[in-house]
């Protein structure tokens, strides 16, 4: 993205949406093109096989879930995938490009400008303002700070956090901090969204309100989204799930063809 | 029992890593130890040596009780002083034997001390033994020299020939001035030179400017080991650990380094104390038994810093303590108050105060307790500089680096000058003695290299010492006085002159001419010159090694708090890595938050060091337009200086950013 293209900004509000509304299961091939896939992923930490041949593939406004048991891969599979840790074997494309084998400076580029994430916790710098915060990845993007503090403050009012721009993180709630996190994610209009267990943190209902919000922000703005958790309402309020198990996927999805070289 | 089975319970699981932080807490309390107590020694090891050099400063009694006579001179050979001690029966009584002598010395013979006896055989008589006739007979022992290289003889002389000038003693207004034979009973086994008094005083500053960072250094050493236990000991207040054991856990592992790490330092100390023994000062090196601490000083040491370092750790645990989940929650914006600075006005006027007590014959110890409160207001106002640099820093960050690192030291400006508190002081210490030093090296206050020494002789040997002047060197004179008399410090058939000669080592050949010549003659070269000359050459070493010590104690401290504050932040530091964010951002931010409020509260503290030490002058009594400038140059060199070792430290603690950072993303 270069430092004069801002990302759209964001339609509507979300907020009211209930989460029976926006659960709209497609099968895969209505996803569009494959913005990423992860062919045939093998990891492993010592002796234990964290990942053995998974393949997968997200489609472009497609929410993925991938569920499964603890130290089933869930986690391991996000990491490969998002370029956080190289895959002992097989290929990660993002569109057309090849990712897994960049060194860790261009991966690093790859997450910033490409993807976004949502975390449990701990995901938000506690010493700037929430819009700071979501400014923050255009400012590394070489945004001029006036434009990237603009564009940041139009994500508040359709994720329902108007008007707490400029709390600390620790002055907001759960809920309220996981809604920043989600724009910051989306503020730089990633390819695709990696959430890994996004409601573990939160009480029931506003882990729901999270996670509608979360699917319904990437659909609009375009992004695949994995999102890795243990909650089946989290799993239901997405596109299709994936189950793991031992490292291996349970129920295999159809990789989607298009976008491949 | 609760606490001590939780304690060893986590050193028993606690692994390489927490063992690993314990020692780094030990190494820290160590070093700071051993710097501290070589800082307090040099103070009570002055004392000692004006001890021994009580002895040279006679005590006048009156005449019909006096049982000898006393005569001390300052001599002088090339650029060392050598003291002249000239001793006469008066008959009544048994005189008193000197220190390191063994009898009172008899008519005719002489007492070297070794380093004299050593630089008598190496030169040709005429040049210096010829000074001292008569018989050497033994070497004055160290219980009545200052140090090794003490130069001092001790001659005897005959009944009556120092009495010419007791009468004159009485009328003269200094009874113990150079060169002024003194009627005695004794000799003073304890006492201060006016310029080992000087030294101690500046010994003990000295001392009081180390011993603070030391003890910042410790205390960052401390905290590093609670930030690593921060989370550990949240989630034992979660699982129901009440504030007392957290506090009584923390407290007893910090207590365990601590205590660990002071044996380390004592006995460091013990070790380090004959080395440090070697380093000169006020003219030669220490005996290392004055250099060592009693042992009172030693327990105190050992009772109070290991309470010192588990009370830092325990103030910095303080938010876990408060609630279990105070870790989890940022704490917000705690703008220091501007009330602070009421405490800058009342500190100086102390200062100020004191020193002018001071001037006026009051205690040295006020003086040193307002440079101390001065020192304090730095702490008081340093964490309200560093928000204001960091707000100001915030609103003008175009980059990401310096919004993250403006927000930071904004979001606790008392962590983030703590982290450069031991740079302030250094600055401090720095523009204090580069404002002194200057002033002291522009005072003329002798004659340093000018070759002329005053002598006074019995008139009718004028003529005999004049020729073996001109003998002794074609190029030196003898200028007498035609008056003989009137002068109060003269005694009857007297006369006062002088010496001049082409150079240094000529004058040493005249002067020698001059008492060879006429044995009772007095050739006194007491030269404020050669003492301020010695002065500074000291105050020049003490600066390097004190620039030094703070430099390297600061950085350790640096090193310490950014370590710790990584170790703070590694989830965050994790997640933003995660996220797509350059380490090379991370660290400009770290860089940024490290060295803004060093330049500046450095530079703030070099200035406070500058007028301090202006005030300081002003109460030795130096005429303001005497006060030479400070030495700028070198204090930007410093500055630069404290900025290159304050980036190198950032830079040192890169890896543990990069391991840390790249720490498990779970969670």
């Amino acid at each position: 993205m270069s430092a004069a293209t801002l990302p759209p900004p964001p339609a509507g509000t979300w907020t009211s949406a209930p989460t029976t509304a926006i659960r709209r299961p497609r099968p895969a091939s209505a996803s569009g093109p494959a913005v990423l896939v992860g062919r045939d992923l093998h990891r492993s930490f010592g002796a234990t096989t964290a990942l053995a041949g998974v393949t997968l593939a997200i489609g472009r406004g497609e929410a993925v879930a991938a569920m499964g048991p603890s130290g089933s891969g869930k986690s391991t599979l996000l990491h490969c995938l998002a370029g956080i840790e190289p895959p002992d074997r097989g290929e990660v494309w993002l569109g057309p490009d090849r990712i897994d084998h960049l060194d860790e400076r261009r991966r690093t580029a790859v997450r910033r400008r490409r993807f976004g994430f949502v975390f449990q916790s701990g995901h938000l710098l506690p010493e700037l303002p929430a819009v700071e915060n979501v400014a923050l990845p255009l400012m590394l993007e070489g945004h001029p700070r006036r434009r990237a503090v603009a564009e940041a403050r139009r994500w508040f009012a359709p994720l329902g956090i108007d008007g707490l721009e400029h709390r600390l993180p620790g002055e907001l709630s759960g809920g309220q901090a996981q809604r920043v996190t989600i724009a910051r994610a989306l503020v730089t209009t990633p390819a695709v969204v990696f959430a890994d267990e996004p409601t573990a943190a939160l009480d029931r209902t506003t882990g729901r309100e999270v996670v509608a919000l979360l699917v319904q922000a990437a659909r609009t703005s375009g992004a695949g989204l994995l999102v890795v958790t243990h909650d089946p309402e989290v799993a239901e309020a997405c596109d299709r799930s994936v189950l793991l198990r031992d490292g291996a996927l349970a129920a295999p999805a159809a990789p989607t063809p298009a976008g491949r070289r | 029992m609760v606490v001590p089975r939780l304690a060893a319970l986590f050193w028993q699981r606690g692994g390489a890593r927490q063992r690993a932080t314990l020692a780094l807490t030990a190494a820290g309390v160590a070093a700071s130890v051993v710097l501290a107590l070589l800082a307090l020694s040099v103070g009570p090891a002055l004392s000692t040596r004006g001890d021994h050099v009580a002895w040279r400063t006679a005590v006048a009694v009156d005449a019909d009780q006096a049982t000898a006579v006393q005569r001390t001179t300052a001599d002088r050979f090339g650029d060392r002083q050598i003291t002249r001690v000239d001793l006469a029966p008066t008959g009544r009584g048994t005189p008193p034997v000197p220190p390191g002598l063994r009898a009172f010395p008899a008519p005719g013979v002489v007492w070297l001390s070794p380093a004299l006896a050593a630089l008598v055989a190496e030169q040709p008589h005429e040049v210096l033994a010829d000074r001292y006739p008569g018989e050497v007979v033994g070497e004055i022992g160290p219980i009545g020299l200052a140090h090794p290289d003490d130069l001092v003889v001790v001659v005897g002389r005959p009944a009556g020939s120092l009495a010419s000038s007791i009468d004159a003693q009485s009328r003269y207004a200094a009874p113990t001035s150079d060169g002024v034979a003194v009627p005695i009973a004794g000799f003073a086994r304890h006492g201060l030179t006016s310029e080992l008094e000087l030294y101690r005083t500046l010994a003990r500053m000295a001392a009081v400017l180390l011993v603070v960072p030391t003890f910042l250094l410790v205390g960052a050493a401390a905290r590093l080991t609670a930030a690593q236990r921060e989370q550990r000991l949240a989630v034992l207040r979660l699982a129901g650990a009440t504030p007392g054991s957290v506090v009584g856990l923390t407290a007893l592992e910090i207590l365990g380094a601590a205590l660990l790490g002071t044996v380390v330092g004592l006995v460091g100390y013990v070790a380090a104390v004959p080395v440090a023994a070697h380093v000169p000062l006020a003219g030669g090196a220490f005996a290392a038994e004055d250099l060592r601490l009693g042992a009172g000083w030693l327990l105190a040491t050992l009772a109070f810093v290991p309470v010192a370092a588990a009370g830092s750790a325990v103030a910095a645990l303080r938010k876990v303590v408060v609630g279990p989940l105070g870790v989890s929650r940022a704490v917000g914006r705690r703008r220091p108050s501007l009330l602070r600075f009421l405490v800058v006005p009342v500190a100086w006027v102390a200062f100020v105060s004191s020193a002018r007590t001071m001037r006026d014959g009051g205690s040295t110890l006020g003086a040193l307790a307002g440079l101390g409160a001065v020192i304090a207001t730095l702490a008081v106002i340093g964490p309200w500089v560093a928000w204001a640099l960091g707000a100001t820093l915030a609103r003008l960050a175009r980059r990401p680096a310096t919004l993250i690192a403006g927000r930071r030291i904004v979001a606790d400006p008392r962590a983030a000058y703590r982290t450069v508190s031991g740079m302030v002081l250094a600055g401090l210490v720095a523009g204090f003695l580069f404002a002194v030093v200057p002033t002291l090296r522009a005072a003329d206050l002798g004659d340093g290299g000018t070759a002329e020494v005053a002598v006074q002789l019995p008139q009718d040997q004028g003529a005999a010492v004049r020729a073996a002047v001109r003998a002794a060197d074609p190029g030196s004179r003898l200028v007498l006085s035609d008056r003989s008399g009137g002068d109060p410090a003269l005694a009857a058939g007297e006369v006062q002159g002088y010496v001049e000669a082409s150079s240094p080592a000529q004058l040493d050949r005249a002067r020698t001419a001059v008492l060879a010549a006429a044995p009772g003659a007095l050739a006194s070269s007491y030269d404020n010159g050669l003492t301020y000359a010695l002065l500074l050459d000291d105050l020049g070493r003490a600066s390097v090694v004190m620039a030094l010590a703070t430099l390297v104690m600061a950085s350790a401290a640096i090193a310490i708090s950014t370590s710790a504050s990584i170790l703070d932040q590694r989830t965050t530091l994790a997640r933003l890595r995660l996220v797509g964010t350059p380490v090379s951002v991370l660290q400009r931010a770290r860089r940024w938050q490290t060295l803004l409020p060093l330049v500046f509260a450095s530079s703030g503290a070099m200035a406070s060091g500058v007028v301090a030490g202006v005030v300081m002058l002003l109460a030795f009594a130096v005429a303001p337009e005497r006060i030479a400038e400070p030495a700028v140059g070198q204090l930007v060199l410093l500055a630069l200086a404290a900025v290159v070792a304050g980036a190198l430290v950032v830079a040192a603690t890169r890896p543990l950013l990069v391991a840390t950072s790249r720490s498990s993303p779970r969670g």
